[in-house]
């Protein structure tokens, strides 16, 4: 049953009520739609099908105005209702008025007009019983059920004609529409007021049209296929009125009727489904003309005889209410509710016949003009199929943007929003001359973040506040620029030593700071930025050796350390390669607080000798920023050293953490591909973390390309892995409601861990996602399947179906791992990815115990002892013999004294 | 949603990018904390005498106060008063509970809306920005502590249940079962307590042994297993005990505050020892350890605030 039928839990009523009630409406349609080709075609010449197609165009427009006023005055339940009441009283007057050729001239444009109208109605009140996820799922089952109706009503006509005449079928097929009306309100939906609108639907429609490039093309498609239909069906009748003689077309379309049906239900039944699935909604909905192409092609190589007509008819009839009604309702599903009823009225009754009465007009012409011949007729339908192929081709990308939209977030990135415009300067501006220091150090720093710095007027170095001539002593320096200087030199006499010791600072940048003032400056850093202009402008050649220096080093504890960070700011401001052997000989052994200054130096100024200490340095999180920065400095010799240390046993743990982090700030294709290439081989899944991470900020923040491949290929190893816990979590939770089991905190402990495991598996698997479609809201598609709503949920389902399109094994696994599902259920369906799949508490408990995750492990075999199972203490023993990190971790601590329970609250 | 905003509302986020870095919400780059928090970020207004929000409303966001005068007011406290540049509403954020404190505007209100989801966002995507408001608040809350008399605000320890043996080791469910207890760490997941329990070391004291002595202890963090720890400090003099499920020297401790106490055991005592760098690791990788920190956090200082200002009532009453 679940092969054919993917049925969740409370689906099954509502599932098994459309589909009765769809059987029943088709059967009736059926009925109605044999006795009516026959009654015609034994009284009426084949050629005024045309133009009953005209008029049943022309009736169809109204009709349908009527139809979408009547849905949005009582809803889509009520008006179905009333419709099919309607059509049985009218039918069952059809059975009693005499089959004069103008009543069955009006009984064909009657079930013609039912036929549409009736058909809309269903398909637009399952669209508001079902979400797009359960229409992909249910839709197939539901349409089977309309296709079983096709093949019942065509054999039960077939039987009935045996002993009947054709009129009776009239009277039977009014008895199953009646029928039809208990089934539909049986039925519950969600109730929805109507929006209030003083436009008219048809209008609305429109404008809806108008303003969607999605929905112009699937107006495109509608005409096509619309149009190319018909063409087949005259075609087929046409010819089979030429071929059967008058007094055996009713049987001869009962039976022809009852095997297509029967082949539609066949398709229905095992293809449908998955070629949806498969093949995603559009390119399901190119399969039905593919084949009318191949049998227009043939007819007209081979000629038109009954037989590959036929064929081609057998397409139509095999494919259209099955593979293509379903691939065709799911378009709509992406739509707003008030959208879709908008506009799939306008589409499917007022284009649709429309397009019908011009294409009914045109073979019309034909006829009368004597070239409606099988191959002319044939050329016609292999045409409009093949437009109706790339069409629906074409239809892929705008359909999966539809969901894209319902995703997205709001986010305000553009990339005009970088520059500052006109308005934004004014801003700016107003907050530089603003009293309140902090908005001012505010504006300075986002104008230099946008490199504008020039528009920082020198005038700001009168300000008041300490802390903004600090700021600002340090941007303006940078810019291209003299008038700030006459400012600061004035600020070289500042009371505050901050301030000094900006402006020394500035000034030295300038070659101006050695004063002699500055070089007999009370504060060691206010000297130690004077010596060095001073050394720097005599040019000496190994300043690390010169006495000034020197004595500046060799300084006491506190002013030592303020020269040593001044020295190290002064070389970062000049970047001058001659003090590289000076920055070697603070780094070594340099207390924390400078590690910020001498990144900063070493960036500025690259030596391959950094290197080594500036990756040591990863270790500590302070300045570790900036060291990773001075790392980045060095290109690819630090992409060499870093992949070097990555991959070293010996490099400290910690460090190697950090590395893959340090290798994204280099933001280049190569340090993509050495992360992409290290995520299939780390082992410490901490590093694999990182790893991940940092090809993370790649994809989000550098123009590189990652290859996706290997990207989802770990998607896939998280996906099962979350697959796999969750066998272990369904037993064992379950286990944990058990009295006999609660009160045991170890064991809340370990359900605690195997959770944490299985939303974090889930979302590295989404991050990696994330990672392979940089432009996609993953992160917010995630988010909504944590806890959006039925439907948004779906939108989401229906985007990564979309995403992985192109690799089954990820797309079935996502869905498995995302999808509406029952944890029970979703163990049972992953029976292909998860072989270990516990039912027991205990046998939970024993694979938990043999898990390759060392924590999950300990924690399993303390927890086992705890629960005093002799059974599992042998296992307990084992593991830890086996595994001596279990050891490490304290299981043997448990073993010792089994029965004490540790103290978790 | 537009793909260009306009000048008008372009110009808005420069100026709110702003004022939030001058609030301390700062970072650069496209990615900073400050541009996140500007994308996501919502003018409100609120007219004089208009409530704000009121006790027991859902906390799922909270606002910065650009202009205007704001009294907050909480069941059995004193009202406060928030003017330009305040922050309205994070602490129940960051508790994740119900409103306890009403909002009223006093004057005419423009204020800066941020959603709580969005807010944890930016933290999440930021960690050095999130590692920084851990530091900042533990300095603050560190700070606070000081004034607080001769015990810092720090609560008398339970007596100990004697759970944990002396002679034995600590298994890793008891780790983690220890951390637990600490209400900075309590709301972490289990595998982020599992991890830091797997790089605690365990340190056993008798009465009288030292834990740390001022520098040592800035590296690191101690938990109390089992048995009591008396820190002490001289200026200002402070003495506190600390036991089982407690951080020696409380938050303080996450910025190095330990280096200005001694610690000793005042009885037979196991503590489990965290280098701050195994933390704040623990924390880049596992948000919810962080989220933890940042409500044990504003929960204490919840306590610390309402024990300053019941202080300040007594002493006016005595000196009334």
């Amino acid at each position: 049953m679940t092969r054919w039928i993917d049925l969740r839990e409370g689906e099954g009523r509502p599932v098994l009520l459309a589909a009765a009630g769809l059987f029943l409406l088709i059967a009736a349609h059926t009925i109605l739609e044999t006795a009516r080709d026959a009654l015609f075609l034994e009284r009426l010449p084949a050629s005024r099908l045309t133009l009953v197609y005209l008029l049943l165009a022309v009736l169809a427009l109204g009709v349908s105005a009527v139809n979408a006023g009547l849905i949005r005055r009582i809803g889509r339940r009520n008006a179905l209702i009333a419709t099919l009441v309607i059509s049985a009283g009218g039918t069952a007057l059809f059975h009693v008025r005499p089959q004069t050729p103008g009543a069955v001239f009006g009984l064909y444009l009657w079930s013609g007009l039912l036929g549409t109208v009736l058909v809309v109605q269903f398909w637009m009140f399952a669209g508001q019983t079902f979400t797009v996820a359960q229409g992909k799922r249910l839709f197939g089952a539901i349409a089977s059920g309309g296709v079983l109706g096709a093949v019942v009503g065509a054999g039960g006509a077939a039987l009935l004609l045996r002993t009947h005449p054709v009129g009776v079928l009239l009277l039977v097929a009014a008895a199953i529409l009646s029928a039809t009306v208990a089934v539909v309100l049986a039925t519950e939906v969600e109730t929805r007021a109507p929006e209030p609108t003083t436009q008219p639907a048809s209008t609305r429609g429109l404008d809806a049209l108008r303003r969607s490039p999605y929905l112009r093309r699937v107006a495109v498609l509608v005409a096509l296929s619309t149009a190319a239909t018909l063409v087949v069906d005259y075609l087929f009748k046409s010819t089979a009125a030429r071929s059967v003689p008058a007094e055996q077309l009713g049987g001869f379309f009962a039976r022809t009727y009852a095997i297509l049906n029967a082949v539609a239900l066949a398709v229905q039944l095992l293809l449908t489904g998955s070629l949806v699935r498969r093949l995603g909604v559009p390119t399901a909905l190119a399969v039905l003309p593919l084949f009318l192409v191949g049998g227009g092609v043939l007819t007209v190589l081979f000629g038109g005889g009954l037989g590959l007509v036929l064929l081609t008819k057998g397409a139509d009839g095999a494919l259209r209410h099955s593979l293509h009604r379903v691939a065709s309702e799911l378009l709509f599903m992406p739509l707003s509710t008030d959208t879709r009823d908008r506009v799939k009225p306008l589409l499917d009754t007022a284009l649709a016949r429309g397009v019908q009465a011009l294409t009914a007009g045109a073979v019309l012409v034909l006829a009368t003009a004597g070239h409606a011949s099988a191959r002319v007729l044939a050329a016609i339908v292999a045409t409009l199929a093949g437009a109706w192929v790339l069409v629906a081709f074409g239809l892929r990308r705008p359909y999966v943007d539809l969901f894209r939209q319902a995703l997205a977030k709001g986010s305000l990135d553009d990339p005009g929003a970088e520059d500052l415009d006109l308005t934004s300067v004014e801003a700016v501006m107003k907050a530089l001359s603003s009293p309140e220091p902090a908005r001012v150090i505010a504006a300075i720093d986002l104008l230099e973040d946008k490199n504008r710095v020039l528009l920082i007027p020198a005038l700001v170095l009168y300000h008041e506040s300490e802390a903004v001539l600090v700021r600002a002593l340090r941007v303006v320096a940078t810019a291209e620029r003299e008038d700030w200087i006459p400012l600061a030199e004035r600020l070289l006499a500042h009371a505050a030593e901050p301030v000094r010791l900006a402006a020394v600072r500035a000034l030295a940048q300038r070659g101006r700071g050695a004063t002699a003032a500055s070089l007999a400056d009370p504060s060691a850093a206010v000297r130690a930025h004077a010596t060095f202009a001073k050394v720097r402008a005599e040019g000496v050649e190994d300043p690390a050796a010169d006495p000034r220096i020197r004595s500046l080093l060799d300084q006491a504890e506190g002013p030592g350390l303020e020269a040593r960070r001044a020295l190290l700011d002064a070389i970062r401001d000049a970047g001058d390669p001659r003090f590289a052997e000076l920055v070697l000989a603070i780094a070594r052994n340099m207390p924390v607080d400078l590690v910020e200054s001498a990144a900063l130096a070493m960036a500025r100024m690259p030596d391959p000798r950094f290197l080594p200490l500036l990756i040591a340095r990863l270790r500590a999180s302070d300045a570790r920023g900036s060291v990773r920065e001075a790392i980045a400095a060095h290109g690819e010799a630090a992409l060499d050293a870093l992949s070097l240390a990555l991959r070293d046993p010996t490099t400290d743990a910690r460090v190697r953490l950090h590395i893959p982090r340090a290798i994204a700030q280099l933001g280049s294709q190569r340090a993509t591909e050495l992360l992409t290439a290290e995520l299939a081989v780390e082992s410490v899944g901490a590093v694999r973390y990182k790893i991940l991470h940092g090809l993370g900020r790649l994809a989000a923040e550098s123009p590189v390309q990652i290859a996706r491949a290997p990207i989802e290929a770990e998607m896939r190893k998280n996906l099962v892995e979350h697959l796999r816990l969750l066998a272990l979590w369904v037993p064992f939770a379950a286990g944990q409601r058990d009295p006999a089991f609660q009160g045991l905190g170890s064991g809340r402990v370990v359900l605690g861990l195997l959770e944490d495991k299985l939303r974090q598996s889930l979302e590295r698997a989404f991050h990696l996602l994330q990672i392979a479609h940089v432009n996609e809201d993953i992160r917010g598609a995630h988010a909504v399947l944590r806890g959006g709503d039925k439907r948004a949920r779906a939108n989401v389902l229906e985007l990564l179906d979309a995403l992985t399109q192109d690799s089954k094994e990820s797309r079935e696994l996502l869905r498995l791992c995302a999808d509406d599902l029952a944890p029970t259920e979703r163990v049972a369906r992953a029976s292909g990815v998860v072989s270990v799949r516990p039912q027991r508490y205990e046998d939970a408990l024993v694979a938990l115990l043999e898990d390759d995750d060392d924590s999950l492990a300990a924690l399993s075999a303390h927890h086992a002892l705890e629960l005093g199972l002799l059974s599992l203490r042998a296992r307990v023993v084992r593991a830890i013999e086996e595994r001596p990190a279990l050891g490490r971790m304290g299981a043997h601590e448990s073993l010792a004294s089994p029965r004490e329970t540790a103290r978790v609250g | 949603m537009s793909a260009d905003p306009g000048d008008g509302q372009r110009s808005t986020r420069v100026e709110r990018e702003i004022f939030l870095r001058s609030v301390g919400m700062g970072g650069t780059g496209a990615t900073g904390p400050s541009r996140q928090m500007a994308r996501a970020i919502r003018d409100a207004s609120f007219a004089a005498g208009d409530a704000i929000h009121e006790i027991g409303d859902a906390a799922d966001h909270f606002y910065f106060v650009l202009r205007g005068v704001v009294e907050q007011t909480g069941a059995g406290r004193a009202p406060t008063i928030l003017s330009d540049r305040s922050v309205l509403g994070l602490l129940d954020v960051t508790l994740q509970r119900p409103r306890a404190w009403g909002a009223r505007a006093v004057t005419d209100v423009h204020a800066l809306m941020l959603r709580a989801d969005d807010w944890f966002e930016v933290l999440e995507d930021n960690f050095d920005f999130c590692r920084r408001s851990v530091l900042m608040g533990a300095a603050n809350l560190h700070a606070l502590a000081m004034t607080l008399g001769p015990t810092g605000g720090f609560a008398e320890p339970p007596p100990d249940d004697g759970s944990l043996s002396a002679g034995r080791e600590m298994s890793h469910i008891e780790r983690i079962s220890t951390l637990r207890d600490v209400p900075a760490f309590g709301g972490a997941g289990i595998q982020a307590l599992t991890t830091l329990a797997g790089v605690a070391g365990v340190v056993r004291l008798e009465t009288g042994d030292e834990l740390f002595d001022g520098v040592a202890a800035t590296g690191s963090l101690f938990v109390v297993a089992s048995g009591t720890i008396v820190a002490e400090r001289r200026e200002p003099t402070l003495r506190a005990r600390f036991g089982g499920g407690s951080l020696v020297c409380g938050y303080g401790a996450l910025g190095g505050a330990g280096g200005e106490f001694t610690a000793r055991a005042e009885s037979p005592a196991i503590a489990l020892r965290i280098e701050r760098e195994d933390l704040f690791e623990v924390m880049e990788e596992h948000f919810d350890l962080s989220r933890s920190l940042l409500r044990g956090i504003a929960a204490e200082r919840e306590i610390l605030i309402r024990e300053r200002d019941e202080g300040v009532a007594r002493r006016d009453r005595t000196e009334a």
